[in-house]
Parts: C-alpha cells; sequence; structure tokens
C-alpha cells in the first residue's frame, strides 16, 4: 500500500464542515458551482498529484536543473506533470469565463493546490509562479497587455515569474537599482540584475514573463519610485506569434538545499541594452500591484509550508504504526514482542505535534483563501469590508506561522523515524531540506513580523487588529456553551487579553520611544499572535468536532476524536506559551536592542 | 454511430477492507470510490472513436445506489454524451449473469454499434459481464483487448495472450470489446468539461424494472487467506550459502530450472 501524502478527509472537514464551502455557491459569480463540481475538480487534482507529480518528487530533487550549452535541462518528468496541471485547466480555473476559466472559488483552488504541493513543491513552484503573474497582469495591465500576454499564460503556452530581488537588495527592496529608460516608442529600455528568481529560465514553455520591479530613470528614491515591468522573454508579436529574443541573459544558476526541481537563477536584463520591457499600470506604483500578488502568494507559501509538513505527519505516522521496537516501561519480560512505535509516548507527543502544527496550518491557510473569496464576491459590502481586513492582518501569520512550524513538523517526522529518517532513503529529510525555504522567501518571517507589528496592528486607526480580536470572541462566546469546550474558551479568552494588554503597552511605547524599541522585539510579536490565531482555529475545528460527534459514526468518530486531542494538545502544550511571551513584550525587554556589534 | 460503455464503480484498492456481518461481501463503510480502472480505458476508447466518426453517441451505463453517478459524472466529463444510471441497493450482492441480464434488458432495443466494457471489475473480478452481455444480445465478443481501431462498419483489436504473444481479431460491428489494461491512456477530465457534465442528461431506471433473471451462483464466503510462513532467512559462511540457495531455486522455482 501506498504512503499517503495528503489527507483528504481532513481536507472535506476543513474546507465543508468548518468553512462550509458550499455556501460560495448561493454568490453570483460562483453560482454554477456545486459541492458536486468541487469533488470532481478535486478528484482530479489528487489524481494528477499522485500520478505525475509525487511520482518524481524525489528525482527532481536528486537532479536539479543544469546548464548544457547555455541551455536549462530539466528533467523531462516536470514538463509532463505540468502539461497535465495545465490541459486539465487548473492555471485558469479561478479566472472568469470568458478567459477560459470556471470562476472556481479560491479556497477550492487552493485546497486543489495543495495536494499538488504535498505531492512535489518545486514542480508545481512553476504554475504557482505564472498563476500569481496572470493575476497581476489581469488586475494592473492595460487592455492590450491583457489581450496579448494572458492567454498564452492561461493555457500554459508561457510562464511567469516575479523579479524582485536584486544581489544586493533582498528584504530591502528600496534599495533596489535596476533601471528603466522610456523610449520614444513607448516602451522602456531595461538594465540591472535580478538574484534568486525562480523559473527564470527554462524550456518548460514556450515564453517567460518577467514581472520586474525597476525604476524609471529620475524616480524618486525608496519605494516610492519602484515600478512594475512586464518583460517578455521573446518578444510577442500582435497575432500572438513569437518574436526576437529580448536581451534577458542567465548568468548563472544556485544551487539550493531544497527545491531543488525549481530552476533559480540570476538574470541580466539589458546586458546589450536592447531589454525591452513595457510599463504595468502607472508609474511609481510597482510595489503596490505587486503587493496585490503578494497576498495570495504569501497564503500559497503558507500552504505550502504546511503541506510540507503534513506530508511528513503522514508518513511518520505510518512508519510509527509498522515499526516495532522496544518494550513499554511496564513490560519487564526480555522475550515480549516489542511495541510499535506508536505505542511509546514519547513517539505519540512528536505525532500529536505535528497533528497540531500541519492541521492548524492547513485549516488556516485554507481559512485565508476563503476570506479571498469572501472579500471579493460576498454581497454583503460589511463582509466584503471585514474579511479584507482580517486578511490583512492576517496574511504575514498565514505566511510565517506554518513555514516557522511546518519545518518544526518536519524536524519531529525525522524524529520519529529516527536514524533512518536522516539517510536519503527516506522522504522525510527532503521535506525539511524543501520547507528551509519557507521563512526565507515572499518576505522572510522577520520581515513579515515587521510587518506585523509596524503597519498591520496601526493600520486604519488599528481597525484589522480589532476585527481579528472580536472575531476571536465571536468564537470564543459561541463555544462556551459547550461542555467539552468550556476550558479551552476560557483558555483563549485568557490569551486574547494577554496579546491585546501587550500590543497596548507596545503601542504606548511607540508614541514615547519612538519605532526602534516598538519594533525591536516584532518577531516575538508575531509568534505570540501567531499562537494566538491558531489556538482560535484550533477551537473552530474542535467545535465542529464536537457538534458532528455525537451522530457521527465508526472512523468519523475517531477522527472528531482526534481534532479534540490536537486541539487538547494546542492548548495545554502551546497557548500557555503566550504569556510568558507576552511578558517579555510588555517588559519592552531590551536586550537584544542593546546588544552591541562589538560585544559578540 | 451508437455506442454504450458500462462502467461500475469500485473502492479504492488502496483502502482497508473488513469483511462485513455476512460474510459473503465486503463492509463498505469508510471507503474510497472510484470508476473501476478496466472501465476507464473503454470510456477512453469510446470518446476516441467519437472524435474520429462524425455524429457519433455516447451513453454511458452504470448499475448501484446513488453515489454511482458521481463516478458515471467522471465518464460524462471524459466525453460521454448521457448516462443511464440504474438505481440498485442490491448491486454488489448481483451475481454477473444478473448484471449482464439487467444491462442487456436496457440494451435489446437500443441498436448499439458497439459496446464496451472492462475486462473485469477490480473489486469482484470474475470478468464474465461483458461476454454475458454480448451473448443475451446476440453480438461479438472479443475480450481484453489492447489495441483497437475502427474503419468502415469494422474493427480491429488486438488481444493480449500469455507468454507475450498477440492476437489480431478484425470482426464487424455491432460488437463487444473487453478492455485490459495499457489499452490507451485515459484521459483526465477538463475542469471546463466537469462543468459541461453537469447539464448532461442522466437517466435513473429502477432495477426492478429490468431484472428479469435470476441469479445462477452465490458468494458463500470472502475471507483473508491465512497467511503463509515468514521468508525464509539463510545464514552461515557465504560459499555453503550459494549452494543452498542454487538448490531452493531449483526445487522451489523454475528460475534455475
Ligand atoms: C529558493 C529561493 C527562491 C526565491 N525566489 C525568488 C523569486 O522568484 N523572485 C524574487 O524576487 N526573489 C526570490 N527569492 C529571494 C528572496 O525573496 C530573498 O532571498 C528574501 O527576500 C531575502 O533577501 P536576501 O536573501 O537578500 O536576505 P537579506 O535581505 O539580506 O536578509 C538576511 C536576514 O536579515 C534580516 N533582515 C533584513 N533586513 C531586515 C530589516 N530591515 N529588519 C530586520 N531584519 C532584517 C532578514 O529577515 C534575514 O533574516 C528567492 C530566494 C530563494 C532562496
Amino acid at each position: 500500500m501506498t504512503i499517503p501524502f495528503f489527507d483528504r478527509r481532513n481536507m472535506n472537514f476543513v474546507l465543508y464542515e468548518m468553512l462550509g464551502a458550499e455556501q460560495l455557491t448561493s454568490y453570483d459569480y460562483y453560482r454554477e458551482h456545486s459541492r458536486e463540481t468541487f469533488d470532481a475538480i478535486i478528484e482530479v487534482a489528487e489524481q494528477i498529484a499522485r500520478e505525475h507529480f509525487h511520482s518524481h518528487n524525489v528525482k527532481a530533487d536528486k537532479n536539479e536543473p543544469v546548464m548544457i550549452d547555455g541551455r536549462v535541462t530539466i528533467i523531462p518528468e516536470v514538463k509532463e506533470a505540468i502539461g497535465h496541471f495545465t490541459e486539465a485547466g487548473f492555471l485558469a480555473s479561478h479566472h472568469r469565463e470568458d478567459l477560459g476559466g470556471i470562476q472556481l472559488p479560491w479556497v477550492v483552488n487552493q485546497a486543489c493546490f495543495s495536494i499538488f504541493q504535498a505531492a512535489n513543491i518545486s514542480t508545481v513552484a512553476y504554475p504557482f509562479l505564472t498563476i500569481a503573474a496572470a493575476n497581476v497582469i489581469e488586475a494592473f495591465g492595460s487592455e492590450e497587455q491583457k489581450a496579448r500576454y494572458l492567454p498564452p499564460m492561461l493555457d500554459g503556452r508561457c510562464f511567469g515569474t516575479m523579479a524582485l530581488t536584486e544581489p544586493q537588495a533582498g528584504s530591502s527592496l528600496a534599495d533596489i537599482t535596476t533601471t528603466a529608460v522610456p523610449t520614444p516608442e513607448g516602451h522602456y529600455l531595461l538594465r540591472g540584475n535580478k538574484m534568486f528568481i525562480s523559473g527564470g529560465e527554462h524550456e518548460l514553455s514556450e515564453n517567460i514573463v518577467h514581472l520586474v520591479l525597476a525604476r524609471i530613470v529620475g524616480a524618486p528614491p525608496g519605494v516610492k519610485g519602484i515600478s512594475l515591468f512586464l518583460v517578455p522573454r521573446y518578444q510577442v508579436n500582435p497575432d500572438g506569434s513569437l518574436g526576437e529574443h529580448n536581451d534577458v541573459a542567465v548568468s548563472g544558476l544556485l544551487h539550493k538545499m531544497g527545491y531543488r526541481g525549481t530552476v533559480s537563477t540570476a538574470l541580466n536584463f539589458g546586458e546589450n541594452n536592447r531589454c525591452v520591457s513595457y510599463l504595468i499600470g502607472e508609474p511609481h506604483k510597482g510595489l503596490t500591484y505587486m503587493f496585490h500578488m503578494m497576498n495570495e502568494a504569501r497564503i500559497g507559501v503558507g500552504m505550502g509550508a504546511a503541506m510540507l509538513g503534513y506530508a511528513g505527519y503522514l508518513y511518520s505516522l505510518d512508519y510509527a504504526r509498522t515499526r516495532p521496537q522496544g518494550r513499554l516501561p511496564s513490560n519487564k519480560d526480555p522475550q515480549a514482542r516489542p511495541v510499535m512505535l506508536v505505542e511509546h509516548t514519547d513517539v505519540r507527543r512528536m505525532l500529536l505535534q505535528q497533528k497540531a502544527y500541519v492541521e492548524g496550518a492547513y485549516a488556516l491557510g485554507l481559512y485565508a483563501a476563503w476570506l479571498v473569496d469572501q472579500h471579493k464576491y460576498a454581497p454583503d459590502e460589511q463582509i466584503r469590508k471585514n474579511c479584507g481586513l482580517l486578511l490583512d492582518i492576517l496574511t504575514p501569520i498565514v505566511k510565517a506561522w506554518p513555514s516557522e512550524y511546518g519545518l518544526k513538523a518536519n524536524y519531529q517526522a525525522i524524529q520519529i523515524l529516527g536514524g533512518y529518517g536522516y539517510t536519503r532513503e527516506y522522504p522525510v529529510e527532503q521535506y525539511y531540506r524543501d520547507n528551509r525555504l519557507n521563512p526565507i522567501h515572499e518576505g522572510t518571517n522577520g520581515i513579515q513580523a515587521i510587518d506585523l507589528l509596524g503597519r498591520k496592528v496601526t493600520m486604519f486607526d488599528g481597525a484589522a487588529f480589532k476585527r481579528l480580536l472580536a472575531a476571536i470572541t465571536e468564537t470564543i462566546e459561541q463555544a462556551k456553551s459547550e461542555p467539552v469546550l468550556k476550558e479551552w474558551t476560557g483558555q483563549l479568552d485568557q490569551a486574547l487579553t494577554t496579546v491585546e494588554t501587550a500590543t497596548a503597552a507596545l503601542l504606548e511605547t511607540l508614541g514615547q520611544e519612538g519605532i526602534e524599541t516598538y519594533l525591536a522585539n516584532a518577531s516575538l510579536y508575531l509568534e505570540m499572535t501567531g499562537h494566538l490565531v491558531l489556538a482560535w482555529i484550533w477551537l473552530r475545528q474542535a467545535s465542529v468536532a464536537c457538534r458532528r460527534m455525537e451522530s457521527a459514526s465508526g472512523s468519523d468518530q475517531k477522527f472528531y476524536r482526534g481534532k479534540l486531542q490536537a486541539c487538547r494538545y494546542f492548548f495545554h502544550w502551546e497557548l500557555p506559551k503566550v504569556h510568558y511571551q507576552s511578558q517579555i513584550l510588555r517588559n519592552m525587554d531590551r536586550t537584544c536592542l542593546d546588544m552591541q556589534d562589538d560585544w559578540f | 454511430m451508437n455506442i454504450l460503455v458500462c462502467i461500475k464503480q469500485v473502492p479504492d484498492m488502496e483502502s482497508k477492507f473488513r469483511i462485513d456481518a455476512s460474510a459473503a461481501w465486503f463492509d463498505t463503510a469508510d471507503l474510497a470510490w472510484r470508476m473501476n480502472e478496466y472501465d476507464e480505458y473503454g470510456v477512453e476508447q469510446a470518446v476516441r472513436l467519437k472524435e474520429q466518426v462524425a455524429g457519433a453517441d455516447i451513453t454511458v451505463l452504470s448499475i448501484g445506489p446513488d453515489k454511482v453517478k458521481e463516478t458515471m459524472k467522471k465518464a460524462l466529463a471524459m466525453g460521454c454524451d448521457r448516462g443511464v444510471h440504474i438505481t440498485d441497493s442490491d448491486v454488489s450482492r448481483r451475481d454477473p449473469a444478473e448484471i449482464a441480464g439487467i444491462i442487456a434488458e436496457y440494451a435489446r432495443d437500443k441498436n448499439f454499434d458497439m459496446i464496451f466494457t472492462g475486462m473485469q471489475s477490480q473489486d469482484r473480478g470474475s470478468g464474465q459481464v461483458g461476454v454475458l452481455l454480448a451473448e443475451m444480445l446476440s453480438c461479438a465478443a472479443v475480450t481484453t483487448i489492447v489495441d483497437f481501431s475502427y474503419r468502415e462498419g469494422r474493427i480491429e483489436v488486438k488481444r493480449e495472450l500469455e507468454g507475450g504473444i498477440r492476437a489480431s481479431v478484425a470482426l464487424n460491428i455491432p460488437a463487444l470489446v473487453t478492455c485490459q489494461l495499457g489499452l490507451n491512456k485515459p484521459r483526465y477530465p477538463t475542469l471546463p468539461n466537469i462543468m459541461k457534465a453537469k447539464k448532461k442528461e442522466l437517466l435513473s431506471l429502477p432495477v426492478e424494472d429490468l431484472r428479469k433473471l435470476e441469479s445462477r451462483q452465490q458468494t458463500a464466503r470472502i475471507y483473508f487467506p491465512e497467511k503463509k510462513g515468514g521468508g525464509l532467512v539463510l545464514e552461515g559462511d557465504p560459499a555453503r550459502l550459494a549452494d543452498e540457495l542454487i538448490q531452493i531455486l531449483k526445487q522451489k522455482t523454475s528460475i534455475l530450472a
């Protein structure tokens, strides 16, 4: 029997039982859909993921892309897998019908995508980038740009990239130096170097569209002078046929710890001063446009991290159930048959920890995707607004928490396999290596922390933060009357107050001591708020489990019991951390702030 | 051209099977369901034939409880034109002749030119329904096909025989073929086609109206075979082990005959 890499039962739980995704079909935009179409689509995703993505996950890791005669060569399975993904229609699925899409809710899209991520994170990165780039063009491109570039991006002839990072400017995009010079013909000539560009060069598609951040000559310094450009690898003629090769050159490939199937490139734009590029939207608004895409991309990154954690959890669970080792402490008979690993309490601790992290992160990610749908298409304006606020404040958490804790889950998966887990014969070490990227890209977790505390908590006079607290309070109120949940509702209520108090104290510091002190412990703040949010998500899952438990039969009973136990684990072992974290924050601890470079 | 494809919904073979209380079948609770793999080849071949022959029309038929409609929807999304669902909550207890009889009763006056079935079902594996159905409809049948082509009222198929041999068979339609794994590469339903499948006709007929034959056989019991002894571990010095291994291979296998 093959070992599963994702759990459909849990997907159904989150999608239908917790989020009620069918209700989206009452919105006009989704009216053609039903539970039946969702399930049929998920089924196709599962089949393609199993047959074409999972099957070369190890091979892609062992055979990273190489340059042969100036061309990037990638194992053929990658192209084949993406071909199936594309032919089925997953690149276009969420788009309008007139663009070839089927107006699939983003949450169902994300659920399908999560299966591919669990199956093979590095191959699905190519469509991931293409979908994100197409979304930006659809939202901000001119009609002419949309007509020329969207169709090939939605049917897989053209892939996309996001080219933000430069060698000297990673986290600090304000310092990018790639420049754009306007020409009388209306386009721009681009010049500069980009670093770490995923999918920057390959032969998987006929063409590549790079979305590049650059400064128009004479633009104001800092982020207010950054514009967004569309740079095709091959020029596209008005009739859609491909023209000349553009002046974009690969200066090298990067060799990485994980995500090895995704080609990482250093790109030179305009070495020969003829890199033709087209401004997207208005000048100097590039970063705003990019962040539009980032919100959804960051949910995707968080989901990817959750899925790698999840796949490791499922593998280690299967291993723990089938590996005999040792006897229970109470059994003194050396002749007795050894028990399976799962019989040892400490192994169950490691499994529970993984379950609590990955199922929590998974539910959070799909919840965020569901917020995207609500924000865009809910008929009620107030709901749209509230969901937008929640999405704003949750985005840094949705990206950072799963990437931090999904990785910790992978650590425990390796631990459960013991020495075998450390060898390359088992998949868990690859999951760990792959997952190590997620705290780094799409804005490092350090940058997410600054985004949360520095921008999101204070934005619109704290409206987003207040909305989050209100949403948590609503869940507490609803769950309170249920005896099984009573203890946890009390604990969550306390944690909520703790986080609120710490936030108020920090905001006071901001007024008195300035931004430096305010942001000094931002990462700890992100961790604390992340744990509060995850406890909330767990309470929501537990509430559903409680409601359904009574009428459930057989394996469903066990499934719901598992949910309650994982919730219990989170509340007993994890949530209490917020109290000491809050203590450090309220004390305005200056240990890191005061540390001097020459004391190291 | 009028085409019929008969499909069965079966449990995912990766499932954990438990024998049910009657001991004559497995417990169907908590199983994931999918299209019988052999039938997927049948659906694919039918759709390819339709793509070749202008105006061809494919009916997909399945017998079973309501949930088999999910599997029928997949066939519709793959390209079948209409569905006939014969509602039957007792399908797992029926023997192959009964099943073939029900389908024959439905198909008799419909003038199908081509009928595709799987070579067997993954869960029951009797391999009888296709041939019995052909017999009942008095049309020719070829089993275990791994290649199919059609030209002007005639089909040519290849059959897989033991020992790596293949046979090529040609016959006139109307005909029935039973499909073997590897016949083709079944397509995945595309998302737009899943949406279109929603609007295709799916007729439901009660099994009572079509069941004219009594069953001819009954499964007395299903069971997991008893585990044979574990593997054999040889120990000792390598030269002697090699001799011992050769002996065993000679006695117990045909590898070194
Ligand atoms: C495999 C991979 C794929 C990638 N794909 C892409 C891609 O497709 N497109 C793209 O544009 N980029 C891509 N990146 C780049 C990625 O987004 C950057 O690596 C990331 O933004 C960090 O930049 P940096 O590496 O220059 O690190 P730095 O910015 O130098 O950061 C180093 C460390 O310092 C911390 N730090 C930096 N500035 C601050 C600050 N102001 N306050 C507090 N702490 C700070 C960071 O949190 C981090 O821990 C990719 C990277 C990798 C490894």
